[in-house]
């Protein structure tokens, strides 16, 4: 009957919600319209404690009760407890634990003696969590040690008292939770926690039970802990890192690397340690500390062979511009391959001038090939590149082929004169390198020249060149529709064979036939 | 003294002492075979159409499927091979010992429940967003996760995969220009359709005029419900538009919320902080119904922004703006020469976004219970904002609303018995 009526009230209930809104506080000047019954625990006060007294154990005076809170609503739920019965009793319990009440840690006690079990029991031990009653304590402490839900809400007591600020209490709890006298605690979650409240319960004097833990059987723990020593001073963990070994010693290290105040000075050398994950951990932080403190230190991280390769990735990634001119000096005197690729990232006008030089000057290809991928990966990020254009225009004449090959990276009016004009200047192979060049050009300012070139180029084998690459450039680019079709009407038009011909008015169908995608609009 | 070692310790003790007993390659493991002893084993709780996109993740073997629907468990569980078994209670999947990670697949309201529950029974857990339904229940979350050191990760990825929503590219170059300072300070991000974020709000809201039915016999409803109030069953009420209601969830504000604001939280450096402010423009909710809004401001202390869009009026408004530019979708912007600039820019920590290799290595998640703590406590902010109908101010470092005792009740929602967290 009970139920029936909870039903039915709750079926008005939400049958009332359904048309009302969510009422103002009093203090607003927007009118509420009627209150609704199943959100009035929103702004319910302690004046309506009364009229939900009178509606207990319903759930939602019950919800009322527990956002109102304190000592009458407490009261209440306490005086329903001895007439309640079943799913009441676990809901009422329930509430006086949502209220931390410590005057229910008795009856959640003597239920749980009594062998309640399902949700009462687990309300029960819901409740003795969340008091800082001693009874509670003592029931938890009794029976910790042969039930894993009683250690996991025993390790929810200990936080309850943590937050309370009752250490003495809070840390007699942990000290059992970390003994491996109880069996229940198999779970590494439960000693993750005890853990965890290490620092808070304990400060400095903690250091040495979380060192401890460093060697606890479970992963979890044992990176817990590893977090929990990085709230400890530095200091201290100095002075242990530099005796521990093995795992220990890189969860140390990782506890120092994780705080704030971490010195470059401790994670250069870290870069050539001997373990993986104390180099990992080390080139993490040494990327993600910022200020030009950490280039300089990294630069002259360089001189030493055994940190050299990841002083120049992390000069690399971190862009340190500051920094180039040392990068420059190790790259040429070591012809290193990192330090070429670091400076693909890292040079600017001046560096990419001298690059040049330098590969004119290499005396083997593998040497300038390497120099040529860091000049074309610099070369993308000039704004002004004219006079970097002029320096490729100025090699060497054995070298000009190489040089037009790089037009392409450098793009923009300057490298595209450039190459239109070595098309008509030079010995052959400078003329084809040029042509080829266009061929390869990045966006679509080639393509009229290539287009005039389909059918004014000084050989057909250039005629082709041009007509093949203009239609791939047509293809790459984020030109309209429309304009690609002109384009490749053009490029038929102008192609010295069927072939190229057929190709061109091939792609011009197929652009037809599709659909055109969302297209980046051109400021 | 007999010492406990955990089953993940053992299976890789055993692995090492196997190596001369004949056994079938599939199992015995080497290049392109994983075995089973090695594997990780996962369990999704939740049989709905999102947990779909749960069931291939290649490194590990599913063990057990849930759901409070027999109907829908039935139908998950079909072509599944026979060790996987059906639950009807989660409760008895997370008591198995020999499951590594849940899935959990389930309406919001039961998120932050599970995840603890999960977190307390040792599991790794890949929830679904948002991470939780109010904010008392993220930082209860957040904290039960932390401190019992599980691997967390939630279920959206565009902070750190290949393209943001509709935005048309990732939002690592966005954090970088962000960070070095090219847009200036403060910066503003505009989440509505005109910048390639729908909000999906007529889809996701609820019915005000349900009229109670009889409750199918596949589904248990009071599982289903279990610790939001008890309401009387309509099919709209439960799959696939529960949404719609404030019990269980948030509309199109709880869908695509974290989604949406965890990649500009991540774009505005804001992992270890929360908006002070949240002004709405909304029709008046009912009391149980999700409806549409117009717009939600939510303001940090330095001044940065987020504005949410819901009726489409910012129609050429950039994504990003700061004093010193503007960014539109597929990184379009007012500053010359953007691209070559963000290839200047220093490179980002690359992302821990293999969640298997995670829960192997204990290392946390790109997007763990610490950052997506922060960007599901912004959704739930202006969803609190939007059902009270009314301006609020929050202290991001108490996590609470700042005079508006109601507003602090939705932060922290008594759950109906049995259910605690």
């Amino acid at each position: 009957m009970k139920t029936f009526l909870t039903l039915l009230l709750a079926t008005v209930t939400a049958l009332h919600a359904q048309t009302s809104t969510v009422p103002a506080p009093a203090n607003t000047t927007t009118t509420p319209s009627q209150p609704d019954p199943s959100i009035q625990w929103i702004t319910a006060t302690s004046r309506d404690i009364p009229a939900a007294v009178k509606s207990l154990p319903d759930a939602e005076a019950i919800r009322i009760l527990v956002a109102v809170g304190g000592a009458q609503a407490e009261r209440a739920l306490l005086d329903a407890l001895p007439k309640s019965q079943g799913s009441n009793t676990v809901a009422l319990i329930k509430a006086l634990g949502d209220l931390r009440s410590n005057a229910v840690a008795d009856e959640a006690a003597r239920q749980l003696d009594s062998g309640a079990s399902g949700d009462l029991k687990d309300n029960c031990l819901y409740a003795l969590s969340r008091t800082a009653a001693p009874s509670a304590t003592k029931w938890l402490r009794a029976h910790a040690d042969t039930d894993a839900a009683v250690a996991t809400a025993y390790l929810r007591q200990a936080e309850h008292l943590t937050a309370l600020g009752r250490v003495r209490d809070a840390d007699a709890i942990v000290s059992e939770l970390l003994n491996a006298k109880f069996p229940a605690v198999r779970c590494g979650a439960v000693r993750c926690g005890a853990v965890a409240l290490i620092p808070d319960l304990r400060g400095e004097v903690g250091r040495s039970k979380l060192l401890d833990m460093l060697e606890d059987k479970d992963r979890s723990v044992r990176e817990q802990a590893s977090r929990e020593l990085s709230k400890m001073p530095r200091e201290g963990l100095l002075g242990v890192y530099q005796y521990a070994k093995g795992e220990p010693r890189a969860l140390i290290f990782a506890a120092i690397a994780r705080r704030p105040d971490v010195s470059v000075a401790f994670l250069i050398p870290a870069l050539a340690d001997n373990d993986e994950n104390i180099r990992n951990i080390a080139t993490s932080a040494l990327r993600n500390i910022s200020g030009t403190k950490v280039d300089a230190e990294l630069a002259k991280a360089l001189a030493k062979p055994e940190t050299q390769n990841a002083a120049l990735e992390l000069l690399a990634q971190r862009r340190a511009r500051a920094q180039t001119a040392a990068v420059m000096a190790l790259a040429q005197s070591s012809a290193s391959k990192e330090a070429f690729a670091a400076l693909g990232v890292l040079a600017g006008e001046t560096e990419i001038k001298q690059l040049i030089a330098l590969a004119v000057a290499a005396t083997n290809d593998a040497a300038r090939a390497q120099i040529t991928k860091a000049i074309s990966t610099a070369a993308l990020r000039l704004e002004d590149n004219s006079r970097c254009v002029a320096a490729l225009q100025n090699v060497p004449e054995m070298f000009r082929p190489w040089a037009m090959s790089l037009l392409p990276a450098f793009g923009g009016k300057a490298a595209l004169d450039a190459a239109v004009a070595a098309t008509k200047a030079g010995n052959a192979e400078s003329r084809e390198a040029a042509m080829r060049a266009l061929t390869e050009w990045r966006d679509d300012s080639a393509l009229p020249v290539l287009v005039s070139l389909c059918s004014g180029a000084e050989n057909e084998k250039w005629r082709v060149l041009a007509a093949r690459g203009a239609i791939r450039i047509v293809g790459a680019s984020e030109l309209k529709k429309e304009e690609k079709a002109d384009w490749l009407q053009k490029i038929a038009d102008a192609a010295p064979r069927d072939a190229e011909k057929q190709q061109a008015l091939s792609a011009l169908e197929q652009l037809k036939a599709k659909p055109e995608p969302g297209r980046r609009k051109k400021k | 003294m007999k010492t406990k070692i955990s089953r993940r310790d053992f299976l890789r003790a055993a692995a090492a002492t196997a190596a001369f007993t004949i056994v079938p390659r599939h199992v015995l493991g080497g290049p392109g075979f994983t075995p089973p002893s090695e594997q990780l084993t996962r369990a999704i709780i939740g049989c709905g159409s999102i947990s779909g996109s749960h069931l291939p993740m290649t490194d590990g073997r599913l063990l057990a499927l849930c759901d409070p629907d027999s109907q829908r468990l039935a139908n998950r569980m079909q072509k599944q091979p026979p060790e996987v078994k059906g639950y009807h209670d989660f409760r008895e999947i997370l008591a198995r010992p020999d499951i590594d990670i849940v899935h959990i697949c389930t309406p919001p309201h039961w998120h932050s429940l599970m995840t603890v529950m999960a977190a307390e029974a040792g599991k790794d857990i890949w929830c679904e967003k948002p991470m939780a339904r109010t904010i008392g229940e993220i930082i209860r979350s957040r904290d039960v996760v932390s401190h019992r050191q599980r691997i967390f990760r939630i279920n959206t990825w565009f902070r750190f995969t290949s393209s943001l929503y509709g935005f048309g590219t990732p939002a690592a170059p966005l954090r970088k220009i962000v960070a070095n300072g090219l847009l200036g300070w403060p910066v503003k991000a505009i989440i509505g359709a005109h910048t390639g974020f729908d909000w999906k709000l007529g889809g996701w809201s609820g019915h005000t005029n349900l009229e109670p039915q009889p409750i199918p016999p596949n589904l248990d409803y009071n599982l289903w419900l279990g610790p939001a109030p008890y309401k009387p069953y309509h099919p709209h009420r439960v799959h696939g538009s529960f949404r719609g209601y404030w019990d269980y969830d948030a509309g199109g504000l709880g869908d695509m919320g974290q989604h949406y604001i965890d990649p500009v939280q991540f774009i505005l450096g804001k992992d270890d902080t929360s908006p002070v402010s949240v002004t709405v423009d909304t029709p008046p909710q009912p009391a149980d119904a999700v409806i549409p809004w117009r717009r939600v401001e939510l303001k940090y202390a330095d001044g940065c922004a987020i504005i949410l869009d819901g009726d489409n009026r910012e129609k050429d408004a950039p994504f990003l703006e700061g004093p010193k530019g503007k960014i539109w979708p597929r990184l379009r912007s007012d500053i010359p020469n953007l691209v070559r600039k963000v290839a200047d820019l220093p490179d980002l920590e690359p992302p821990n976004d293999d969640f298997p290799q995670c829960v192997r290595t204990r290392r946390p998640f790109v997007l763990n219970e610490q950052n997506a703590s922060r960007s599901c406590i912004v959704v739930q902010m202006a969803a609190c904002a939007v059902r009270l109908g009314r301006n609020l101010k929050f202290d991001p470092i108490a996590l609470r609303f700042v005079g508006d005792d109601a507003a602090n009740r939705l932060i922290d929602q008594p759950m109906r018995a049995p259910w605690h967290l």
